[in-house]
């Protein structure tokens, strides 16, 4: 296959690394492994910093921020209440200029389509542009199993492919990895590269590399920022220009996102992309804006023939039809939420073992993959709040944290249909200690006597105490209680 | 093979989105943004352009964009000077570039490749053989030093993508404060914009910072991008 004879060329594409998988089960340990690598700990760090440091010289006047996202959230609850609708209107405009739109429940769905476009357009490879939807359904992982390799274009996405891991940011992908790392990479993996630590040179060897395959790829892959209903209308946003390659060279254009991704009006747009950039690296605007409305047009003499769309689902109906949820949908990808949160920071996105790390990864994976193996993941909180206060549509991602907890240990709320997977954490052991507590404080004489026994044995206090003493010391109860250290006319009751 | 029909999963995603009763909220208002610095002059009077030449030209530098001055009769001139300064031999423009007739007196004398046959039929020539491209421009963007591109049969996609070198021609005539000012200038009126298969807003070079947030240039679209600014606002006098 064309992989294959490419091998020995100089400008291979380089041959990949099988792909790790990180299971968000092995969270707490994912975490724990990464809070000790101190070169992980270092380039998130300082990546970090950089990001926030950048995002701040935007929004220097509160007032700023607070008025454009109040738009924002405007806009993207407005755009979600409307959101059937949205979607019969944006698949009509879509048709009548041409493009074919598919809808996919699940990824296994949304993988066939890629495979029969392939298939029906005789491609061994797709070009790939950024798209985290992709990556949600494994994609590329899917379509090797075919015969179909999937090559990133993204420099960050390349990195990462390159060493068979996955994005550690939604926006830069490859922000764990040093450039010795990545220097090293290249050397070994595309062929007749010699060890460069200089960025400028690593960057043109990609640029080199990844021109040729655009030149002769038969199908591009993109994802999608934001879909306008009126006008049948796909928008991109990026720096390199490896979007508009994989959306402008290639006969075949796929585009795939979330159903969610819809706004009704083209001007409704220019809000998000204004948010969307400065929240994300704190660019006040990207390289390019491609706005695309359908295939190439009688009289054109470029642009790809056919344009398909791939609406997927995976999980966003069930955050979408209970309103309590529903604000899960108004993301639109910048990872401010990451960059500023205390948990991601240390840990780094690759323990959470998800498509979406971070705090918007844990409120989003769950509705994505159940909460049985993701029900670690919004306890990676310490609910401070940085999230929200950064969020460019005021999405509130603490309380959401919050809801997804209770949600993972008890029944579902009246009124609310369960989420799958609901329940998944319950621990009858901590079910029953809860219940003897709340019974044991309705009854003041019994509580009381409960309370002189505990002092009387408090020399035998055990000083392992499960999960707690890990990391703190033992549970003890104390001499003289709060209440009897008040002074008497302080004390009720 | 025939595509998989996804008619099943579409009325799955349907019914599920219609099992919750409908609450549509009210249409958001945009007036706030309108009337803040992200709306520069997109409602109440036209602002000057002369006075954006300047910022806008400041912005784009920002961008690592080169700005070149011309004036309405000597800007094939300029385009010529830019070209030459980077040593740009082999130049693609569209069929039916509007700046024409002024574009083929810059060209004079090089190798100028006119975009009249479908890209499939000379790829490996644009991608390989061409090392410089130059288009119009719709409008510019003073805040943020952005070009608006309309592409299309008379000036295909791909010249501002591929070649190396791109060389931008704005009127400042066209020149706006903001994103949503210079696009309502392109598509008045409230209804659905008549939008062309691809609308471009481009600002700077292509650009990455995948690489340990170290800016570099050149990453798969243009490592050059050059504005030539035509003042076309106070007739020809200098």
């Amino acid at each position: 296959m064309n992989h294959a004879s490419h091998a020995s060329h100089a400008d291979a594409p380089g041959s990949v690394a099988p792909l790790h998988f990180i299971d968000p089960r092995r969270f707490k340990q994912n975490a724990r492994e990464a809070v000790n690598d101190a070169h992980l700990r270092a380039s998130f760090r300082s990546a970090m910093d950089f990001l926030q440091v950048k995002r701040a010289a935007h929004f220097a006047e509160p007032q700023t921020f607070e008025s454009l996202r109040h738009v924002g959230e405007a806009i993207r609850r407005y755009s979600l209440s409307r959101l059937p609708e949205l979607l019969e209107m944006l698949e009509r405009n879509l048709t009548a200029r041409g493009v074919q739109v598919h809808w996919a429940s699940t990824p296994e769905e949304a993988n066939a389509i890629f495979l029969a476009i392939a298939r029906d357009a005789d491609a061994r490879r797709l070009v790939k542009g950024k798209s985290m939807v992709s990556e949600e359904i494994e994609l590329n992982h899917r379509m090797a199993e075919h015969g179909v390799d999937c090559l990133e274009s993204d420099m960050g996405e390349y990195i990462v492919q390159l060493a068979g891991e996955r994005p550690s940011h939604i926006i830069m992908p490859a922000v764990h990895k040093t450039k010795q790392q990545i220097a090293q990479l290249f050397a070994e993996r595309i062929p007749e590269t010699p060890y460069t630590e200089d960025v400028d040179a690593l960057i043109a060897i990609g640029r080199r590399v990844l021109r040729n395959e655009f030149r002769d790829a038969k199908v591009g892959v993109s994802g999608v920022n934001f879909m306008v209903a009126e006008s049948g209308t796909l928008c991109l946003v990026e720096n390199e220009g490896n979007g508009r390659m994989c959306t402008t060279v290639p006969d075949v254009h796929i585009a795939i996102t979330g159903i969610e991704k819809v706004v009704e009006r083209f001007e409704h747009v220019l809000p998000l992309f204004n948010l969307l950039t400065r929240s994300a690296t704190g660019q006040a605007v990207t390289t390019y804006f491609n706005v695309i409305t359908g295939p190439r047009r009688a009289g054109e003499l470029d642009g790809p023939r056919s344009v398909h769309l791939v609406l997927l689902d995976n999980g966003r109906t069930q955050a979408w039809r209970d309103t309590d949820f529903r604000p899960t949908l108004q993301c639109i990808r910048c990872g401010a939420c990451m960059n500023h949160c205390p948990v991601y920071a240390r840990i780094g996105g690759l323990a959470y073992g998800t498509t979406y790390p971070g705090p918007i990864g844990s409120i989003i994976s769950p509705h994505l993959l159940g909460l049985e193996p993701t029900q670690s993941l919004p306890t990676a909180s310490s609910l401070c709040g940085a999230c929200a206060e950064v969020c460019p549509v005021g999405i509130p991602i603490p309380d959401l944290l919050m809801q997804l907890r209770h949600a993972a240990r008890h029944e579902a709320l009246p009124g609310h249909l369960p989420l799958a997977g609901q329940g998944e954490a319950r621990d009858w052991k901590e079910a029953l200690a809860w219940k003897a507590w709340a019974w044991l404080n309705q009854r003041p004489t019994l509580y009381a006597l409960a309370v002189r026994l505990g002092r009387a044995l408090r020399t035998l206090t055990p000083t392992q105490q499960a999960g707690w003493t890990a990391h703190r010391t033992p549970l003890k109860l104390a001499r003289r209680g709060l209440r009897e250290r008040l002074p008497e006319g302080v004390r009720r009751g | 093979m025939p595509l998989p029909d996804t008619r099943a999963a579409r009325q799955a995603i349907f019914a599920a989105l219609r099992g919750v009763p409908a609450a549509p909220l009210p249409a958001p208002d945009l007036a706030p943004y309108h009337a803040s610095p992200f709306g520069r002059g997109r409602v109440g009077a036209r602002i000057d352009p002369a006075t954006l030449l300047a910022p806008f030209e400041t912005a784009a530098r920002g961008w690592r964009a080169d700005v070149l001055h011309a004036r309405a009769r000597d800007w094939p001139a300029a385009v010529r000077q830019a070209l030459d300064a980077r040593g740009c031999r082999r130049i693609a423009i569209g069929a039916a570039s509007p700046l024409q007739p002024g574009l083929d007196q810059a060209l004079q004398g090089l190798a100028v490749r006119r975009f009249e046959q479908p890209l499939e039929t000379w790829k490996g020539e644009l991608f390989d053989a061409v090392d410089a491209a130059v288009t119009s421009t719709v409008a510019g963007i003073a805040d943020t030093g952005t070009l608006v591109l309309c592409p299309g049969a008379q000036e295909p996609r791909t010249l501002s993508l591929v070649p190396p070198v791109h060389i931008a021609v704005l009127m400042a005539s066209r020149m706006h404060p903001s994103l949503p000012a210079a696009l309502h200038t392109l598509y008045p009126g409230d209804g659905p914009p008549e939008l062309p298969t691809n609308l471009l807003l481009v600002t700077g070079p292509s650009k990455t910072a995948d690489i340990q947030q170290v800016l570099a240039y050149g990453a798969h679209g243009p490592k050059e991008l050059v504005i030539v600014l035509v003042d076309d606002l106070a007739g020809d006098t200098p």
